[in-house]
């Protein structure tokens, strides 16, 4: 017996064999090698629920590793496209940004909402490993690990990914009323928490920082006076009378809309660290300068040494350099690589750059942010960057 | 119907050129102030002033403490330091007789006066704080200058008192740089990437948000006669244009040492010719392009 369309029938069997043969009967086979018990949790991936393994592997070859027929990011997006979108506006998680889902989220099966790998805080400890994990004195959420309820995982329109700004996450769990109760003949009203509470913990009382600004502890009144405003950088300069002369410079960090300039990057009342910084000098710094940070970050040769320390080579609080360095584009240099310039390229006083008649530095060929060449030179070294100068 | 259709198409190609030509035009290089054969050479020169009946560039290299004059053609006219007073120079503007130059070293707004050879430095204060001026600008004999500490622009009269304050309001960082062109004052706003333009009353007349993708780190502002935005990218080595409604329309120069290339450039003027001038601090020099 011969059917009456032969095509349409022929078309009819290949559409059947390749639809079980990509799914479920792919996935039997998977199966004969890969034990199902990993892929099976409270809660399964879809794809690995309908056994469908090869809606993102390929089960003979591929590009990218286990296997996966895409990148991972694109993998994703293939189905959870209508995120893409709001995945990329504000201030991006790195790891959403880089498209590296599965560095928090488990592809097959988890026991965790989300599919999260483990317990929702263990992905977030994973990659921040220098924060504390306990306190004498822990902020109930982090002692519970909802890490959520503060930050957003994705991506956030509030510096450090906060999804409610800093001057009023606290308020979310925390009323007016209890606020005020706690801080009664506090002289000036109450903005932002965490100029003094770590909102994670601390080995103070109230989760108040560790480090405590002397005149904090002393007297309100020392800074803040009569006043019932923001305290001006005159009154810090009345103490730190050393950083006058860095605002006297051509560039500096002098802004701040008629406030305070030193609360930019200072909290005035207590900190983690001697410097009473508001956050890790990178972080600091990353929250204006994050462009500077994101056209290095991929860059192949990066200059490790400094790359979490901005404040090695700038002088952060002012300059009369470009990019507020603590010297000339040579003696930031020298002073962790003093040989150079004695047995290498000559550089200094004499050597003059012919493209723009200035002295010789070491900035005249290496960007120390990064580069993608070797020695983070401007351009490489086997001819490009010294046709610049020395025209053949 | 052959020749229509051709006519139609050379139409096209046509508008389409023209608007192409539109869409970028060519800026090439013109000259280079720097002074190369005399003394020491400039450094890290931070603001341009132009004088359009001598036809000369007043340069303030910040670098050695002095200023620096070129003629139209950008050869070096002489420099001028008086007499070993000034301390880290940042900007000047110049009317009969008078130079008024930003001092950051003494924070002041110096007043030289050039036929008596007296230097009078003034620190200015409003409402109990200190003022740190910045950039400087003057138009019908009043003094606008930009405050660091506030991010706002102040107009003063002759005796250096305010008269009227150009503020952002609950902005993050304030202004950076602003220019008074086509009766206004157009202000940049650096972490927003917004534009202010201002009545010269100080009332706040529109905001014009820029492409924000467009440019990383804007830091000085230009204004042509048609309402086309000049940025200067200092991290970018660039200059970003847009029109008035803060639209991307192109950008040209790049980042580097050569002619033609930007290391981090601090300020961003037009010439009375129609030139425009950018102040390239890292490289030591003023480049000046004009529109071919």
């Amino acid at each position: 017996m011969s059917p009456k369309y032969p095509h349409l029938f022929a078309c009819c069997i290949f559409m059947i064999v390749m639809a079980f043969g990509t799914t479920a009967f792919g996935a039997k086979i998977c199966y004969d090698c890969h034990k199902r018990s990993i892929f099976k949790n409270k809660l399964i991936h879809e794809p690995v629920a309908r056994d469908n393994c090869t809606s993102c592997h390929n089960p003979h070859a591929a590009k990218h590793a286990g296997l996966l027929k895409k990148e991972v990011s694109v993998l994703c997006y293939t189905c959870h496209g209508d995120k893409k979108d709001s995945f990329n506006k504000g201030i991006v998680h790195d790891p959403v940004r880089r498209g590296e889902c599965t560095s928090c989220h488990d592809p097959h099966a988890s026991a965790a909402k989300g599919l999260m790998k483990g317990k929702y805080a263990d992905s977030c400890f994973n990659c921040h490993e220098s924060l504390a994990r306990t306190f004498k004195y822990m902020h109930q959420p982090y002692a519970k690990g909802q890490c959520q309820s503060c930050h957003s995982p994705h991506q956030a329109e509030n510096y450090q990914l906060l999804n409610v700004s800093a001057t009023k996450i606290c308020r979310k769990c925390h009323s007016q009323g209890e606020i005020a109760g706690a801080h009664k003949n506090y002289p000036v009203a109450i903005s932002t928490c965490l100029s003094c509470h770590n909102p994670h913990g601390s080995n103070n009382k109230a989760i108040v920082r560790s480090v405590r600004h002397a005149p904090f502890i002393k007297d309100c009144n020392t800074c803040h006076g009569r006043s019932t405003g923001r305290v001006s950088q005159e009154t810090c300069l009345g103490c730190h009378e050393e950083i006058r002369e860095y605002l006297l410079t051509s560039h500096n960090h002098l802004t701040d809309n008629g406030g305070n300039s030193c609360v930019n990057c200072h909290s005035p009342h207590a900190g983690d660290t001697r410097q009473l910084l508001k956050d890790r000098p990178l972080l600091l710094c990353r929250s204006c300068h994050n462009d500077t940070y994101m056209r290095h970050e991929e860059n192949i040769f990066v200059h490790t040494v400094t790359a979490n320390d901005c404040q090695l080579c700038h002088a952060v609080h002012g300059a009369n350099q470009v990019a507020m360095l603590k010297g000339d584009g040579n003696s930031v240099c020298l002073g962790c690589h003093p040989n150079q310039g004695q047995f290498s390229h000559p550089v200094g006083r004499g050597v003059i750059d012919p493209r723009n008649n200035q002295e010789a530095t070491c900035l005249s060929c290496h960007d120390p942010h990064g580069t993608d060449f070797k020695g983070q030179l401007k351009m490489s070294g086997q001819e490009a960057l010294c046709v610049q100068c020395h025209h053949l | 119907m052959k020749k229509l259709l051709f006519t139609a198409m050379l139409l096209l190609v046509i508008s389409g050129a023209s608007r192409q030509a539109m869409a970028a035009p060519l800026w090439q290089w013109e000259a280079t102030l720097q002074q190369k054969q005399v003394g020491t050479p400039m450094s890290l020169p931070s603001a341009l002033h132009i004088d359009p009946v001598l036809g000369r560039y007043y340069v303030v290299d910040s670098g050695n403490n002095r200023i620096l004059t070129f003629d139209r053609a950008g050869e070096f006219h002489r420099g001028f330091d008086a007499a070993d007073q000034l301390r880290v120079p940042f900007d000047l503007v110049r009317e009969a007789g008078v130079l008024w130059i930003v001092e950051k070293g003494k924070n002041s707004l110096t007043k030289i006066d050039l036929e008596a050879k007296k230097i009078y430095p003034k620190t200015l204060s409003a409402d109990g704080k200190l003022l740190y001026p910045d950039r400087l600008e003057i138009e019908k004999n009043i003094l606008y200058t930009l405050d660091k500490a506030s991010g706002s622009v102040f107009a003063l009269d002759k005796n250096l008192n305010i008269s009227s304050r150009f503020s952002c309001g609950k902005c993050d960082l304030g202004f950076v740089d602003f220019k008074i062109r086509n009766g206004s004052l157009w202000a940049l706003e650096q972490g927003s990437k917004k534009i202010y333009r201002f009545a010269m009353n100080g009332s706040l007349q529109e905001t014009i948000q820029l492409d924000r993708s467009s440019v990383d780190f804007p830091r000085s502002i230009e204004v042509d006669d048609i309402g086309f935005f000049y940025i200067l990218d200092r991290h970018q080595g660039s200059i970003a244009v847009f029109d008035g409604r803060g639209g991307f329309r192109y950008s040209f120069l790049e980042p580097g040492q050569a002619r033609g290339q930007l290391y981090y450039p601090i300020e961003l003027k037009f010439d009375p010719w129609g030139r425009l001038c950018v102040v390239d601090e890292g490289n030591g020099r003023v480049q000046i392009f004009s529109h071919k």
